[in-house]
């Protein structure tokens, strides 16, 4: 597999962020994608790995599930002001519902640390695209992100 | 409620268009299977042409498929692609037989703009005007950091969502007066905090009274030009050279959450609904169902948010005034011109055949990135303009001009009462990184005499007055069109930006 060092790249768009993100899996390629929202945020290297969380969301298919879970991602900035940089996501498919547990690591927002890059309003459905090719062990992701 | 395939979406079709006027274009229902209504474009051709590289004209078809669309669905002149409707549409449908969609208000519910006008002059200002940045930019938490402005109790919090400014004023941020110059006097009677979720209310509890990023702005402007001035002396605008603040944000995000988790409801239940729509974004419930009457119960709760989000913002940087020229915001007569929103959904009544003002019906109408321009006589203007019409506000990019235009009669007959909202974007954030560095619009700005303090350069430099449409082209459309005509323009001193 070769997706670049990053996982992840931003693609043109006039108005808003849209991510594309990569794996050799579902969740390297959902690992990737909250790796690329956090570093629209702030620059993604700047966040310490200090402290540690779980996650659980569900979805009733894949799309949701990367919705749910970037919002997730949003909502503890909005709320709380953790970033995150260090992911691990664990994906389950039950009979109606995905789910995905993640362990993820970082830090509260710090502006004397933190080179600020914009807020994101939220994930949207627009051009989703969760593209599985697995033969080739690769997973794509596309989504835009309102800012 | 049914979606075809995402790629179907993604194809940038090409429609066949009729120019109705210089400033009016048109695709028939004809052009595609499953329109309900034309779509009308107001648009110079330079406008257009820009319209035509991206997907803006293809999702106004899109929105023109929704059960119970009347008349027409229309792109304004700042109108480019969104996500589900264009940003720069407005589209109505039927009280009884037709739908909402919260995609059609969008995540930033009651996004909106207002005007505060000062006694002060540019000569006044100038030789303070770093002072006064540095001095709002303390006062008005923006960017990231735009946190823990105020601690709210649940209680409040709940207060704030159902009784907006009022709220504002009762607690010291403003004055009775402020009420008259809001739409709706800041407060949706039609909403219900319970109908909010849990975790939008956590969003909002930290974020009242903070701006946020993206294009949202405070600007310190002088007055450029006067094109109508009995229409200016109404708004208590009476010289070029009286300096104004700008205000641009909105709910920050309590709005987005109750955006969100309207859209995961109501296609959670689409099964029920049995809609089929080119665009999962389009996702709506017919009116009068259950989803319909909560998200527009929590959406009233989020429009109240925002009124009185700015309502407080405006409260500080009132102080920021006092504390750099030592006197009070009164012996400033720093009075709200107007607040208006651009991200709303509201029921209104409006003719809804072409030709036929007789025939007038209740419809619900989405403003995505549009401002409502109602005439003079309206009785939903406030009594202060009622003689005159209402006041719109239209936000250039940072660093740009901003116009005030006069709602129009002929915005009843033409576009559901509605204007645009902006400059739209015209360049990739990715683009414009490319093409400014932070120091060069700095320096741009500075030799414009405008002042820059921002939360993010990076977020600055997206915001580069280059990414965008020439707002002057915008009022100009309208203007022509005749639904809104110009009143004054504006020029920044100053801006602070998320």
């Amino acid at each position: 597999m070769k997706t670049g060092e990053k996982g992840y790249r931003f693609l043109e768009h006039t108005t808003d962020a849209e991510i594309e993100a990569y794996g050799s899996s579902l969740e390297e390629a959902f690992e990737n994608g909250g790796r690329a929202l956090e570093d629209t945020m702030v620059d993604l290297n700047t966040i310490q790995p200090r402290i540690e969380e779980t996650i659980r969301v569900e979805g009733k298919d894949m799309q949701e599930l990367l919705y749910e879970w970037l919002e997730y991602l949003i909502f503890k900035q909005d709320t709380e002001q953790m970033l995150y940089s260090k992911f691990k996501c664990r994906i389950s498919r039950g009979e109606n519902t995905f789910t995905l547990e993640a362990t993820v690591s970082g830090e509260k927002y710090d502006p004397s640390r933190h080179e600020e890059k914009t807020a994101v309003k939220a994930p949207t459905y627009h051009d989703m695209i969760i593209n599985e090719n697995r033969s080739q062990r690769r997973v794509t992701l596309r989504f835009l992100l309102d800012l | 409620m049914s979606f075809s395939s995402s790629k179907a979406s993604v194809v940038n079709q090409r429609y066949e268009l009729q120019k109705i006027s210089d400033v009016e274009f048109r695709i028939d229902p004809s052009a595609r299977p499953g329109m309900n209504v034309p779509v009308t474009i107001y648009a110079n051709d330079s406008l257009i042409t820009k319209m035509q590289t991206d997907r803006t004209i293809g999702q106004a078809v899109n929105v023109s498929f929704l059960p119970g669309v009347k008349k027409h669905v229309l792109v304004l002149p700042d109108g480019h692609e969104g996500y589900g409707f264009p940003i720069g549409g407005v589209a109505a449908t039927d009280f009884e037989k037709g739908v909402i969609s919260p995609g059609g208000v969008g995540y930033d519910i009651n996004c909106g703009v207002r005007l505060i006008r000062t006694n002060l002059m540019e000569k006044d200002v100038r030789p303070r005007v770093k002072e006064l940045v540095k001095e709002m930019f303390r006062a008005v938490p923006s960017g990231l950091g735009s946190f823990g402005a105020l601690n709210l109790s649940t209680s409040e919090l709940d207060r704030v969502l159902s009784e907006g400014v009022k709220w504002a004023v009762a607690s010291g941020y403003g004055v009775s007066k402020d009420l008259e110059f809001c739409e709706e006097n800041g407060n949706m009677k039609h909403s219900d905090s319970s109908k909010v979720s849990g975790e939008a209310k956590k969003r909002g509890a930290k974020s009242l009274g903070t701006l946020g990023s993206g294009n949202h702005f405070v600007e310190v402007e002088t007055i450029n030009q006067i094109l109508d001035p009995e229409a200016a002396k109404a708004f208590g605008i009476e010289n070029r050279g009286q300096v104004c603040v700008l205000l641009h944000t909105g709910s920050r995000g309590l709005g987005h959450q109750v955006c969100s988790d309207y859209l995961r409801i109501v296609e959670a239940n689409s099964g029920n609904f049995k809609i089929s729509l080119p665009d999962r974004e389009l996702a709506c419930a017919p009116a009068g169902s259950r989803e319909a009457e909560n998200y527009r119960l929590a959406m009233g709760s989020a429009l109240n948010y925002a009124w009185t989000n700015r309502q407080v913002i405006t409260q500080n940087i009132r102080r920021a005034f006092e504390r750099v020229f030592h006197m009070s915001a009164s012996d400033l007569q720093m009075d709200l011109v107007y607040d208006v929103a651009h991200n709303i959904c509201k029921v209104e009544e409006h003719e809804i055949d072409f030709g036929n003002p007789k025939k007038k019906a209740k419809v619900f109408v989405h403003r995505k990135g549009a401002t409502r321009a109602f005439p003079k006589g309206n009785e939903a203007v406030t009594m202060a303009y009622r003689n005159v019409g209402q006041p719109v506000l239209i936000p250039g990019s940072m660093g740009t001009a901003s116009w005030v235009l006069l709602g129009q009669a002929k915005s009843m007959e033409a576009s559901f009462g509605s204007t645009a909202h902006g400059a739209g974007r015209m360049m990739s954030r990715g683009a414009a990184i490319r093409t400014y560095p932070y120091e060069q619009i700095r320096h741009e700005l500075e030799s414009r005499g405008i002042v820059l303090e921002a939360a993010s350069k990076k977020g600055a430099v997206e915001e580069a007055p280059g990414a965008y449409k020439d707002v002057d082209m915008i009022a100009e459309v309208s203007d022509k069109v005749g639904i809104a005509t110009k009143v004054v323009r504006l020029t920044p001193m100053a801006v602070v930006k998320g």
